[in-house]
């Protein structure tokens, strides 16, 4: 079960990585009442540049850990950006029932805005090192126009846009509703009065996403303890858990506006729809869209009808992405998976104040990404 | 066949301004980007074939001025690409057209 977690979140962090991370670990440890000799297993991703800047650490969760001082029994790189601390949960809860391993320590996160102010993204970071290719498929890919991955999601929004009819508008009334979200947290980046008009009137980034609909890179990093042992914290676990990993390139795929949500999720549809609250990964405002349709929480194509209708407030019809989303809190180091498990453990654990669930049961979490969004992990918090 | 065979055999025929793509003799499906087997069946009783170079375009996006989307061939096969012409949208027919791309010769979509 989660024994402790915290969060060291900056738009833009002046000190070190290194300092980062450790902010965020020594909460997560006062929280979990743990020592770092306590920590014997240690599970962390690496993306190019978002780390410190750098392109590559040699070995880098043994130089983390040594950094850390951590003696772990368990280390682990999962490496498909977004979702993959939701994987490091779901495999440090295995683990520890395997005896494996006592306290596992999930630290994931980097400084995004050093790649954010070279003005380049996690997949155009070749453009600054010629030397590196991102795919097997070499100038195939990489000497056309592209700006992935907006350009990518882009693509998913206009391909909805043709198929179903949704409309620039449904996907902005999706932003502002987040961001009503994020104004009751008291807890986001980002907040203040939005309206359609504001979303519709930013620019276009990659056409038809605006800028307001695309999120924000930023410093930070999430640690999870994961412990054998209860501390006192409420003792959730998961409950239904699926991770898909599509290999096809999108243009090889029949249908681009079915990611691997809908196989990640497809073995647990009904226990899904009983949730108390929703956390889905928010990249784009199409993202959102997408897992709505996919995990079989609204018929394909209806997500952006459902959206215009329905309240996503805490008190709502759907709660969803309840503290703001990554939207309005930031996407630390490109990836947002660890800002939907933070946002799931405050509720469950009624910690978010003035913008609680009241007395949730069980939190539907969806996370999405990698390369050309190949990888989806569904998961189903509770006791 | 190697992979490093069909990249050289891909940039030829772009210079020839011939457009390329692989069929699995096996599952009979078409792709594109260089794999040495079937993405589809696995197989590696493929062949490299020339297309007709006419499709249309399944989405698009423009940014920077310019449009890029996925193109889906007459053949079945789909690929990225930049997309050149007056009025690009979605479901529009485009034929593919060449030229040097930082000093590559690649296949870009223009509208019919
Ligand atoms: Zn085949």
């Amino acid at each position: 079960m989660i024994r402790g977690f915290a969060e060291a979140v900056y738009k833009n962090y002046d000190g070190s990585v290194y300092d980062l991370m450790t902010e965020a670990l020594e909460k997560a440890l006062e929280m979990a009442d743990l020592e770092r000799s306590d920590i014997d297993g240690f599970m962390t991703t690496f993306l190019p540049g978002v780390f410190d800047g750098n392109i590559y650490m040699h070995f880098f969760p043994d130089q983390i850990c040594s950094y850390l001082g951590i003696t772990a029994k368990y280390i682990d790189s999962l490496e498909y950006g977004g979702p993959s601390v939701l994987s490091a949960l779901w495999r440090a809860e295995r683990l520890i029932k395997e005896g494996i391993a006592e306290n596992i320590l999930l630290l994931f996160g980097g400084k995004g805005s050093d790649v954010r102010k070279r003005k380049q993204t996690v997949d155009s970071f070749e453009k600054l090192y010629p030397e590196v290719t991102n795919t097997p498929y070499r100038h195939l890919i990489n000497l056309y126009n592209s700006m992935n991955p907006v350009s990518d999601y882009a693509l998913v929004a206009e391909r909805h846009k043709k198929i179903y009819g949704s409309t620039d508008s449904q996907r902005a009334e999706l932003i502002v509703k987040q961001r009503q979200n994020a104004n009751r947290s008291g807890y986001s980046m980002f907040t203040g009065d939005l309206s359609v008009d504001d979303v519709l009137r930013s620019s276009i980034v990659s056409s038809p996403l605006h800028l307001l609909e695309i999120v924000y890179p930023v410093d930070g990093f999430h640690a999870f303890i994961v412990s054998r042992k209860p501390g006192k914290l409420r003792e959730i676990k998961i409950q239904n858990y699926g991770e898909a990993h599509q290999s096809l390139l999108p243009p090889e795929v029949d249908d681009i506006t079915i990611t691997p949500a809908a196989e990640s999720s497809k073995d647990f549809r009904n226990e899904i729809s009983k949730c108390d609250f929703y956390e889905l990964y928010d990249s784009f405002s199409i993202t959102v869209m997408l897992q709505l349709e996919n995990t079989g929480i609204v018929p394909a194509g209806q997500s952006g009808k459902f959206i215009e209708k329905n309240s996503i407030s805490v008190d709502g019809a759907l709660p969803l992405n309840t503290g703001g989303g990554s939207i309005n809190r930031g996407q630390p180091a490109y990836m947002s998976g660890s800002v939907l498990l933070y946002e799931a453990l405050l509720q469950m654990n009624e910690m978010a104040s003035g913008n609680q669930v009241k007395s949730p049961g069980k939190v539907f979490i969806n996370g999405i990404g990698g390369w050309s969004r190949n990888h989806s992990v569904s998961l189903i918090l509770g006791d | 066949m190697r992979i490093d065979e069909i990249f050289n055999e891909y940039d030829k025929m772009f210079v020839s301004n011939k457009m390329p793509f692989i069929k699995c003799k096996m599952c009979g499906r078409n792709y594109y980007y260089p794999r040495a087997v079937c993405p589809f069946c696995g197989s590696n009783n493929i062949e490299i074939a020339e297309s007709s170079g006419t499709g249309e375009i399944y989405s698009c996006t423009e940014f920077n001025h310019g449009f890029y989307g996925i193109i889906k061939f007459q053949e079945g096969f789909g690929s990225y690409m930049n997309i050149d012409g007056n009025i690009v949208s979605t479901g529009r027919k485009i034929h593919v057209k060449f030229k040097e791309i930082k000093g590559k010769v690649l296949p870009y979509a223009f509208l019919d």
